[in-house]
This record gives structure tokens, C-alpha cells and sequence, in this order.
């Protein structure tokens, strides 16, 4: 009786946790997108607060998330810093394009949704 | 480098822990849904292991959910014989009292020469010896001869074993009288078997 109950509490805990990431996971990949999608090479203010937002979070995305879908995501972080750092505006569309693919990518795995599924 | 390590010993004790909870049988006796299971569990814990972008959540979740799984229906097969059945059947008479049941030889798809070949295996020369063959839930086929004894397990934890009351012959007025007459409650009862008109009873321990 002991284990049974172990098991089910263990199991209630385990739905709750995945559906509250996945939520989450959700969340944060929609604002992140929402703030990419209005990056421009002039502005590097907002490029920053996106950043910073997705560093905040990138710890616990990494608990649920492949590896190589968040390497994706720094990778293309990385290009546009560096596009800031040089005053290098050719090519910024691109990857700010690039860079909300990979987090729409990340955002399409997580979701609950019946072609994830199959 | 270090990750791969750090990564191996978590899934070697999540595995050994996992393995544990399952119980003694896992080693030797598998059911169906327990050799499903080792199945899954093999693959599974190899993936993050060789690949290290795999989170090992992906590894911990389904290990945990599987296994939790796996004690929760065992728990509830043992509370209802009708998820038992479900799960992994019934015990399948193919000899009864020295009868060959040919409909069931058919239902498992089992040919006439199989059966003699397990029964050779068994140290039995002649079929004609054996009074009962009965191929168990695990796949292993048991044989009782004509001079050996074989009970019939009438009440299991409180319920009435319908299947083994025609095998001994007996109804359930029967046994609900043989309660009655001893004044013995049916949920009280742990197992009572009945061989050559034998019976023993053996009541619930009180919590």
C-alpha cells in the first residue's frame, strides 16, 4: 500500500512538473520571440534586454530542452552580438530571423499538441 | 568527459533503484508487463549516456513513470481479478483431469507435438499420465501426475476463484454454505484451497 501511494504521488508529481515546464517553457520562448521579432541593427538596447531575458532562463530550459536546440539559440545570440560589437549591419535580418526559428523550434518540441505526438 | 561520468553513475543508480522497487522476481520470473518494461528500460538509459545534448530528464521522467506505473498496476492487479486477467490472463488448463483440451491447445496456438515436447522436458514419458497440465501467466508449463496432488484455489484474498470452482467440482452455493456452516466471512478469507475434498482455510491477518 505504501509503494502504491509513493507511486501515484510520484506520478501526480511527474505530470505536474512536465505540463508546469512545458507551460513555462512556453511562456518564455513566446516572449523571447515576440522581443527578436522587433531586433533591428540600430537598437542595440532591446537586443540586450532580450539577451539577458533569455539568459535568465536558458538554466531551466536546459533541464527539459535538447542540448543542441539551446546551443542553436546562443550560437545565433552570439553572430548578432558580434554584428553590434563590429557595427556590422549586413546580414542582421537574417540571423534575427535564424535566431526566432530556433526558439519557435523550441517552442513547437515542447508543446502539447497531437503532431508532437505521432 | 567528466559529464558522460557524472551522467552514467546517475542512470546506474536510477536503474539498480528502479530495478529494486520492482522486486525479487524481476531477476528471474518476468510478467508481461515487467519484460516490457526491462525492455524500454535498456534502451532508454543508454541514450543520454551516449549522447550528451540529451537532457537526462528525458531519461529520469519515462524511468520514473514506468516504474511507478508498474507498481501501480501491480498493486491493482492484486486488488481485482479482472485488470489481473486483463493484463496477464488466466492460467490456461490444456490437461484436465487427464482430459486433453483441445479448444484450448487451439486458443494458444499450440500444436499437439509442442506439447508433448514440454512434457518430455518435464521428465513425463506418457501423456497419459498426467492429470493435469496447466501453461501458467509467466509462459512456463506446470504438470501434475495422476499420483500426485494438485489443490484448487477456491477463495484468493476475499474473492471467489469461479474458474477453479469447476475444476473441483463445486458451486458457489457449496461454498457459500461450507462458509455459513463455519462462520466464516468471504472477505475474511485469505485462501482457501480444496484438494480430494480437502480443504484448508487460511484467514487474513488483522492490520
Amino acid at each position: 500500500m505504501k509503494a502504491f501511494i509513493i507511486s501515484l504521488c510520484a506520478l501526480v508529481t511527474i505530470v505536474g512538473t512536465t505540463v508546469g515546464s512545458s507551460i513555462y517553457i512556453g511562456k518564455v520562448t513566446n516572449e523571447l520571440d515576440g522581443m527578436v521579432s522587433e531586433l533591428a541593427p540600430n537598437d542595440e538596447t532591446k537586443f540586450q534586454k532580450a539577451k539577458a531575458y533569455w539568459e535568465k532562463n536558458e538554466h531551466f530550459i536546459c533541464i527539459f530542452v535538447s542540448h543542441k536546440d539551446i546551443d542553436n539559440v546562443n550560437i545565433a545570440f552570439k553572430v548578432l552580438e558580434e554584428k553590434f560589437q563590429n557595427d556590422d549591419g549586413g546580414g542582421f535580418y537574417e540571423y534575427s530571423a535564424l535566431l526566432e526559428k530556433y526558439i519557435e523550434e523550441i517552442a513547437n518540441k515542447e508543446r502539447f499538441h497531437i503532431d508532437n505526438i505521432i | 568527459m567528466i559529464t558522460v561520468f557524472v551522467r552514467t553513475l546517475i542512470i546506474y543508480f536510477l536503474l539498480t533503484l528502479s530495478i529494486r522497487l520492482l522486486g525479487k522476481r524481476q531477476v528471474g520470473e518476468l510478467e508481461l508487463s515487467e519484460l516490457v518494461i526491462t525492455f524500454i528500460l535498456s534502451e532508454l538509459v543508454t541514450v543520454p549516456i551516449l549522447d550528451p545534448s540529451v537532457p537526462i530528464v528525458h531519461t529520469i521522467v519515462p524511468v520514473v513513470i514506468l516504474i511507478a506505473s508498474e507498481i501501480i498496476f501491480s498493486f491493482l492487479v492484486t486488488k481485482s481479478p479482472f485488470i489481473k486477467k486483463l493484463l496477464y490472463g488466466n492460467p490456461s488448463y490444456i490437461i484436465k483431469k487427464g482430459k486433453i483440451d483441445q479448444n484450448e491447445l487451439g486458443k494458444l496456438r499450440m500444436g499437439l507435438s509442442e506439447l508433448l515436447s514440454e512434457l518430455r522436458l518435464k521428465d513425463v514419458g506418457d501423456i497419459n499420465e498426467v492429470d493435469y497440465a496447466i501453461l501458467e501467466e509467466n509462459g512456463k508449463l506446470s504438470v501434475f501426475e495422476k499420483n500426485s496432488t494438485l489443490a484448487h484455489a477456491l477463495i484468493i484474498d476475499g474473492k471467489v476463484v469461479k474458474s477453479s470452482l469447476d475444476l473441483a467440482s463445486k458451486d458457489e452455493k457449496w461454498l457459500n454454505g461450507y462458509l455459513k456452516k463455519h462462520r466464516v466471512s468471504l472477505s475474511d478469507v485469505f485462501l482457501l484451497t480444496i484438494c480430494d475434498n480437502n480443504i484448508n482455510i487460511i484467514m487474513k491477518e488483522k492490520e
